[in-house]
C-alpha cells in the first residue's frame, strides 16, 4: 500500500505528459510512420526513407495522388483506431484522416501525431505557406535538409515562371460546376502563373454561364480528376452545359489533373508551370 | 361543379406567363423588354443566348418533368382509384432514379446517350408493373402504398450501394439531385432526350384514357360496361412508366407533385379521371416552374433542390388528402 | 331481343366446385328470377355466363356467340350487368355515372352523341332521376344510387339485364321502384336475370324462377310451378306458407 501511491503518482506523471515526436528530438527519426489520407502520403513519401514507412492510407495509389507510383511499394491501411495501433507506429501523419478527433485519440494512447496543416498561400513566410508547409513536414519526419532542397527548387521554378508574364485571362472550372475567384489556392495559382482570374466574385461559386455568352476567358482549366482522363462534369453542374462545353472545346485549354491541385501541396507548382506554358504559346 | 371550359385554356396561359417568368431570372441582369425580344427571335445574339440556351430550356425542362408527372400521377390514381397514388409515392420515380444512375455510373451510356432515358424508362416501367400485380392482389390502398414505400427505401438504398461501387466516381451533389431532383443547368440537349419518351407516355395515356372513366365503377362492373382490364391496365402502366422515366432521366425523383395537381383539378372535371389528364398536365407543369422560380429567388446559401420545394408543398397535401379520405363504397 | 343460355356449365376455384353443370336460357320478355341460399353458387353463375370469369367445363353463349370468347364491348352492348358491389370510386354526377352506361359505343361522359345524350336521358327518366341529374353521387341515399346504377344498364339499350342482388339493403318503397323498373323493361321487350333473395318480391315480380342449391340448378320453370312448401324447405330450409305467388315464411324449419 506504501508502494502504490507514488506508483500511481508516476503513473499519473507518465500520462500527462506531452507526447513528442521523435523527429523533434535531436538525430532521432520515426522508424514506423503511418500515414492516415492521401494528403498524408505525398509528404511521406516524398520526404521520408522506404525504411521509415510502415504503411500508408489507401488513397495513395488512387489517380487523384501525386505520388501514386511510389505508393505501391507500401502497404496500406484503413485509418480506423484498431487497424493503426495494432501496428505500433512511432508517428502519425494525417491532414483530415481518422476523423476531426483523431490528433487528440493517438496522442493520448500515446503515438505522436504530426499534422500537414492547412495551406492557403502559394508563397510566402507564414506556416500555412507551401513553402512552410513543406519545412514543417521534413522536420516532422527527420529530414529536414530534404525539405529545404524541395523549397529551393520550388522557389527557383516559380521565379522562372513569374520571369515570363502576360495579361490573358484564365477561368477554372470545376467538374462539379464551381469556379474560384478570390480567396483559393486556385485563384493564386492563376496569378502565380501569371494570368488574370476571370472570375472576379471571391470564394467558390457557380461557373458564370451567361457571362460566358458575351465574354470568354483566353484560358479555359478544366479540373480532372477521373481515371481515364478528361472532364468528367456531374450530370447537374453547369460544366455539364453546352456552353461550358463549348468553352472547353472552343481552344486555348489547359487541363490540370486533380492530383496537381489537391491538398496544396508543392506539386501544385506543375500546375502553374502548365498554365504559364499555355500563357507563352 | 359544371365542367370548366376555362380550365384548360386558363392553365396554359397561366404556363406560359410562368415560363416566360421563369426566363427573366438569371446571373446577368436583363430587363422584361429584352427577355422579350430575345424570346421571338430579336435582339442581340449574346442575349438570344442566354434566353434560348440558358434560362428557356430550365424552365421547360421543369414544366415537361411535371407535366409528365401530372399526368401519370392522374392517370394512376384512375387506374387504382385512389387519390394518393402518384409515381413518387409509389416508389416509380425512386426506381427509375436507380436504373438511371445505374446506367450513368456503369458506363452504360458511353455507348449511346439514349441508353439513360431508356434505363430510366425500364426502372419505372419495372416500378409500375410492380404495383399493378399488387393492385390485382389486394383491394387495400394502404397496402398499395406500403409496397410503393419499399420500393422507393430498396431503390434508394440499392442506389446508395452501386453508386459507391461504380466505377466512375460520382459526387454526393450528383446522388442528392438523382434523389431529390432538379432542374439545373437542363439545356435542349437533355430535354431533346427526355422529350420523346414523355409525349410518348402521354399520348399511350390520353388514348387510353376513356377507360379511366368506366373504373369508376369499379372494376367488375367496369367489365361489365365493355372495359377490357387487363388491356387497360398494360396502357396505363406502360403509359405512366415512360412518361415517368423520361421526366426522372430528366430532372431526378421527384415526388408529390403527381398527387397535388390531380387532387386540385378534379373539382373543375366532375371528378372524371378521363377529364383530369390533361388539366393535371398542365397544372403540374405550372407548379414545378413556379416552384423552381422560388429555388432561385429564395435567398438560401445552397440553391435548394427542387423535389424538396415539391414536397414541402405536396407532402402536407398527401396527408390532408388520407385523413381526410371519406371511403365511399370501398 | 337478346338470349343468355348455359349449357353444362361448371366452374371451380382449385378444387372446389362452385357451380355444377348448370342449364339454363334467359330470352327476351322473360323475368327470371335466380333464387338460393348463400354460397349456392349465383354470383359464379352469373359470371361464369356472362365470360367474365373462367369456366371449367361446359359452354356459355349470349346470341350464339360464345361468352368467354366475345370482346368486352360487344358483350356490354348485349348484357347490361349489374354486379352485387357497386363501389364507385369518384363523386361523380349522377348524369356521368349512367352516361357511361354508353361506354360500349364509343361515347364519354363528356362526349355523347345524339343518340347517346338521349338514350341517356330516357333511361334518366325512366328512374326517376331528372331532379338529381347534377347531383354528386356521394350526396345520394342507396335507394337514390341503386336507380342511377339502373339508369346506367338502361342507358346502354342491351336486350338483356343481368343484376345480382340489386334491392339488397334497399327501403321497402325503393324495392318496389326497382323491381318496377325491370318490370318495365321486360314488358318493352328486354330480357332479365335477377338474383333475389326477397321471395315474395320475387315471387310477385317474376315470369320464372331459377333455384339453385349447393353448387346445382335444382328446379327451372313458372313461379306457381317451382314455388311450394316444400321447396323452401329443401333449399332454404325454412317453414313457409305458398299461396299461388304469395309466400309467407314462418320460421326455421
Amino acid at each position: 500500500m506504501r508502494l502504490a501511491i507514488p506508483f500511481l503518482a508516476c503513473l499519473a506523471a507518465a500520462c500527462s505528459a506531452p507526447v513528442e515526436a521523435p523527429g523533434t528530438q535531436s538525430g532521432q527519426r520515426p522508424m514506423r510512420i503511418v500515414s492516415l489520407d492521401y494528403c498524408a502520403d505525398q509528404y511521406v513519401l516524398k520526404l521520408a526513407d522506404p525504411e521509415q514507412i510502415l504503411a500508408i492510407s489507401p488513397g495513395g495509389t488512387g489517380s487523384f495522388s501525386y505520388m501514386r507510383e511510389a505508393a505501391k511499394d507500401f502497404p496500406t491501411v484503413r485509418a480506423d483506431a484498431e487497424s493503426v495501433l495494432v501496428l505500433k507506429p512511432d508517428l502519425i501523419v494525417r491532414s483530415y484522416g481518422g476523423g476531426p478527433n483523431a490528433e487528440a485519440f493517438f496522442e493520448q494512447a500515446g503515438v505522436p501525431v504530426l499534422n500537414v496543416g492547412w495551406t492557403s498561400s502559394i508563397d510566402g513566410e507564414g506556416s500555412s505557406s507551401i513553402p512552410g508547409v513543406i519545412q514543417h513536414m521534413a522536420d516532422g519526419l527527420g529530414h529536414s535538409d530534404r525539405g529545404e532542397a524541395l523549397i529551393a527548387e520550388f522557389h527557383q521554378r516559380l521565379e522562372s515562371v513569374q520571369a515570363r508574364s502576360g495579361d490573358k485571362t484564365a477561368l477554372y472550372m470545376a467538374s462539379g460546376g464551381v469556379t474560384s475567384g478570390p480567396g483559393s489556392l486556385v485563384h493564386e495559382m492563376i496569378e502565380a502563373a501569371g494570368l488574370r482570374n476571370f472570375q472576379e466574385a471571391p470564394g467558390w461559386n457557380p461557373i458564370p454561364l451567361e457571362r460566358l455568352t458575351r465574354e470568354q476567358p483566353d484560358v479555359t482549366v478544366p479540373a480532372q480528376f477521373s481515371e481515364q482522363g478528361g472532364f468528367t462534369p456531374d450530370y447537374w453542374s453547369a460544366s455539364s452545359h453546352p456552353i461550358a462545353h463549348r468553352q472547353i472545346h472552343r481552344g486555348n485549354t489547359v487541363t490540370v489533373p486533380g492530383s496537381w491541385t489537391a491538398c496544396g501541396g508543392w506539386f501544385l507548382m506543375d500546375a502553374i508551370e502548365a498554365l504559364a506554358d499555355s500563357d507563352a504559346s | 361543379m359544371t365542367p370548366n371550359r376555362a380550365l384548360t385554356p386558363s392553365l396554359v396561359f397561366a404556363s406560359s406567363l410562368a415560363v416566360f417568368a421563369a426566363c427573366l431570372l438569371g446571373s446577368t441582369q436583363m430587363p422584361i423588354d429584352r427577355v422579350l425580344i430575345a424570346l421571338f427571335g430579336g435582339g442581340e445574339m449574346g442575349d438570344r443566348i442566354v434566353v434560348w440556351q440558358i434560362r428557356l430550356p430550365r424552365a421547360l425542362a421543369a414544366f415537361a418533368t411535371g407535366a409528365a408527372l401530372g399526368i401519370s400521377g392522374a392517370a394512376l390514381q384512375g387506374l387504382l382509384r385512389n387519390p394518393l397514388a402518384e409515381p413518387g409515392v409509389l416508389g416509380v420515380s425512386a426506381s427509375a432514379s436507380l436504373f438511371a444512375t445505374f446506367s450513368l455510373y456503369y458506363g452504360l451510356v458511353a455507348l449511346s446517350p439514349w441508353v439513360l432515358p431508356i434505363a430510366a424508362m425500364l426502372g419505372a416501367l419495372a416500378a409500375t408493373t410492380l404495383i399493378a400485380l399488387a393492385a390485382i392482389k389486394t383491394r387495400s390502398v394502404v397496402t398499395l402504398i406500403l409496397v410503393g414505400v419499399g420500393i422507393s427505401a430498396f431503390a434508394g438504398a440499392a442506389m446508395s450501394l452501386l453508386m459507391n461501387l461504380a466505377p466512375t466516381p460520382f459526387t454526393l451533389s450528383d446522388m442528392i439531385n438523382w434523389m431529390l431532383g432538379s432542374v439545373a443547368n437542363r439545356s435542349f440537349r437533355e430535354l431533346g432526350f427526355a422529350a420523346p419518351f414523355i409525349l410518348a407516355g402521354g399520348a399511350i395515356l390520353l388514348a387510353s384514357r376513356r377507360g379511366l372513366s368506366a373504373l369508376t365503377l369499379g372494376e367488375e362492373a367496369a367489365s361489365g360496361i365493355g372495359l377490357n382490364l387487363r388491356n387497360q391496365r398494360i396502357l396505363t402502366v406502360l403509359g405512366a412508366g415512360i412518361a415517368t422515366g423520361g421526366s426522372v432521366a430528366l430532372a431526378g425523383a421527384i415526388g408529390f407533385v403527381g398527387i397535388v395537381a390531380p387532387h386540385v383539378v378534379r373539382p373543375f372535371v366532375n371528378h372524371d379521371p378521363a377529364r383530369s389528364l390533361i388539366p393535371s398536365a398542365l397544372l403540374a407543369g405550372l407548379i414545378l416552374v413556379l416552384a423552381d422560380i422560388g429555388v432561385r429567388i429564395l435567398p438560401t446559401v445552397n440553391e435548394l433542390k427542387l423535389g424538396v420545394v415539391a414536397a414541402l408543398i405536396g407532402a402536407p397535401a398527401f396527408v390532408w388528402i388520407a385523413m381526410g379520405r371519406r371511403a365511399i363504397h370501398d | 331481343m337478346t338470349e343468355l343460355v348455359a349449357e353444362k356449365l361448371s366452374v371451380h376455384a382449385g378444387q372446389t366446385a362452385l357451380v355444377t353443370e348448370a342449364d339454363f336460357r334467359v330470352g327476351a320478355g322473360e323475368f327470371v328470377a335466380l333464387i338460393g341460399p348463400n354460397g349456392a353458387g349465383k354470383t359464379s353463375l352469373l359470371r361464369a355466363s356472362l365470360g367474365l370469369e373462367k369456366a371449367s367445363g361446359g359452354l356459355a353463349s349470349i346470341d350464339g356467340d360464345n361468352s368467354a370468347e366475345l370482346a368486352p364491348m360487344e358483350r356490354a352492348r348485349r348484357v347490361a350487368y349489374l354486379p352485387q358491389q357497386r363501389p364507385l370510386a369518384w363523386p361523380n354526377t349522377v348524369r356521368d355515372v349512367v352516361a357511361l352506361g354508353r361506354f360500349a359505343y364509343g361515347a364519354a361522359p363528356e362526349r355523347l352523341g345524339n343518340h347517346d345524350a338521349d338514350a341517356v336521358e330516357r333511361a334518366m327518366m325512366k328512374c326517376g332521376l331528372e331532379n338529381l341529374a347534377s347531383r354528386q353521387t356521394d350526396t345520394l341515399s342507396g335507394g337514390e344510387l341503386a336507380r342511377v346504377h339502373f339508369a346506367r344498364a338502361l342507358a346502354s339499350e342491351a336486350g338483356l339485364l343481368v343484376a345480382d342482388e340489386p334491392v339488397a339493403a334497399l327501403d321497402p318503397r325503393h324495392q318496389f321502384r326497382i323491381m318496377n323498373i325491370i318490370q318495365q323493361y321486360v314488358a318493352a321487350g328486354g330480357g332479365a336475370l335477377v338474383v333475389l333473395h326477397d321471395m315474395s318480391l320475387a315471387a310477385r315480380y317474376a315470369s320464372r324462377m331459377i333455384w339453385m342449391k349447393d353448387t346445382r340448378i335444382i328446379a327451372d320453370g313458372l313461379v306457381e310451378d317451382t314455388l311450394t312448401a316444400e321447396r323452401m324447405a329443401d333449399v332454404f330450409g325454412v317453414r313457409a306458407k305458398v299461396d299461388g305467388r304469395a309466400v309467407e315464411i314462418e320460421g326455421a324449419a
